[in-house]
């Protein structure tokens, strides 16, 4: 049978007729899915009914489908409210300063990494710069607190040294987000290098004996083909780091937060976690939660527009 | 004749800086790594007034195990501990 009469018969099917016979010729590849299919249904899409609080007046009692619908009264209040344009920016501020920390700093150590050429040295910067990442949360914001104490820390006690005076970071609005960005880079920039040494250590060796041919040092190897073929990677993680944009570590912020600093550090999901959780205005948080959320999905899909009509890489 | 990526040749003047400036990068990221790492594991080990003004800085300064004798009084701390392991 040519391909072109197989393609005939498919067509007289019909549409019900085609997926049918798929499913006949794959039957195995379709149940191997099956089982990643209803984790997805049930814990991804099944809980998304939960979203019709957020145009409802939701009360317990009524349950989710018994609530009146009011509508967009929840968004409105939100917008309208005094805490609208302190919780987005705030938000907006220190996911853009730790996407641009968080995402290149990984990429320069990866770098440096990759030309330390004693090997048990390489093994054992490796081992260090991985090391806080296993910190749990906790635990890092109270090692912050001792480290950066205006009084007692360990930076004010250095500084005293020198009769320097120590700046309140903890309590000062305006050094939060260089709180937050600059200790999570510290905890988590040897972790986030792992995949970019994986993608250095692929790279063909013959690139770089053909450039050590032709002179180029080892810098501008370095920049030459070490930085070009790390793109495709670059640009995955940069995706699913903008997915995770304004997924900002909740907990970090809540822990560091203090009613000195609270004008900087209130972000949208701590405002959500007090509106809702603490004062019991479910409706009101979920529309919050839902619009944060629709803000990312949009600033996803357009840098991954941009992604894909820049470098031909992208996630779909 | 077949060339092995870790040739034999003398490296030149330019070779060495670029080696001292990506070891000396290394060193020094390793020591704000493990430095903040350290000090948390002398402090626990130190006086609490010593750390506080600062006498601690490389090594346990009046060895004391105050901070654990603490931790573990706490009636609480191996029930959390234990519903930390149930929920991970």
């Amino acid at each position: 049978m040519t391909p072109t009469s197989q393609v005939k018969i498919l067509l007289k099917k019909g549409r019900n007729g085609r997926i049918k016979e798929k499913l006949k010729n794959n039957t195995s590849l379709y149940l191997l899915l099956a089982p990643a299919t209803i984790l997805l249904i049930l814990f991804a899409y099944v809980p998304m009914y939960g979203l019709l609080m957020a145009f409802k007046d939701y009360s317990p009692a009524l349950g989710v489908s018994g609530s009146p619908w009011v509508g967009f009264k929840w968004f409105i209040q939100y917008f309208n409210s005094y805490q609208f344009w302190p919780t987005i920016l705030n938000t907006l501020k220190i996911a853009v300063y730790s996407i641009v920390f968080g995402f290149t700093l990984p990429i320069a150590l990866a770098l440096i990494c990759n030309q330390i050429r004693v090997q048990a040295f390489k093994k054992f910067f490796q081992v260090t710069t991985y090391l806080p990442h296993f910190i749990s949360t906790m635990v890092m914001c109270g090692m912050i607190l001792l480290f950066l104490s205006p009084s007692n820390g360990l930076v004010a006690n250095f500084l005293g040294i020198f009769n320097l005076k120590m700046p309140d970071v903890i309590g000062n609005p305006n050094a939060f987000a260089s709180l937050y960005v600059w200790s999570d880079v510290w905890q988590h920039v040897g972790w986030n290098s792992i995949i970019y040494l994986a993608a250095l250590s692929a790279i063909d060796p013959t690139y770089y004996e053909a450039a050590t041919m032709d002179g180029a040092s080892r810098l501008q190897q370095m920049i030459k083909i070490d930085l070009p073929l790390l793109v495709p990677t670059m640009m995955i993680m940069l995706i699913l780091a903008v997915g995770q944009l304004l997924n900002i570590g909740f907990e970090k912020v809540l822990l560091l937060q203090n009613p000195l600093n609270l004008s900087g550090s209130e972000i949208v999901s701590t405002y959500v976690y007090k509106v809702g959780l603490k004062s019991f205005q479910y409706s009101y948080s979920t529309a919050i939660n839902l619009f944060q959320t629709v803000i990312n999905l949009v600033i996803l899909v357009t840098v991954n527009f941009i992604s894909r009509r820049l470098t031909k890489t992208g996630l779909f | 004749m077949k060339i092995t990526h870790k040739s034999r040749r003398p490296k030149s003047l330019q070779e060495k800086r670029f080696d001292v400036l990506v070891y000396g990068m290394a060193v020094l990221l390793i020591l704000l790594i493990i430095y903040p790492l350290w000090f948390v594991i002398i402090a626990s080990f130190s006086n609490p007034q010593d750390v506080a003004t600062g006498a601690v800085w490389f090594w346990p300064k009046s060895w004391s195990l105050e901070g654990y004798k603490t931790l573990f009084a706490q009636p609480l701390i191996w029930r959390s501990y234990f519903n930390t392991r149930i929920a991970s």
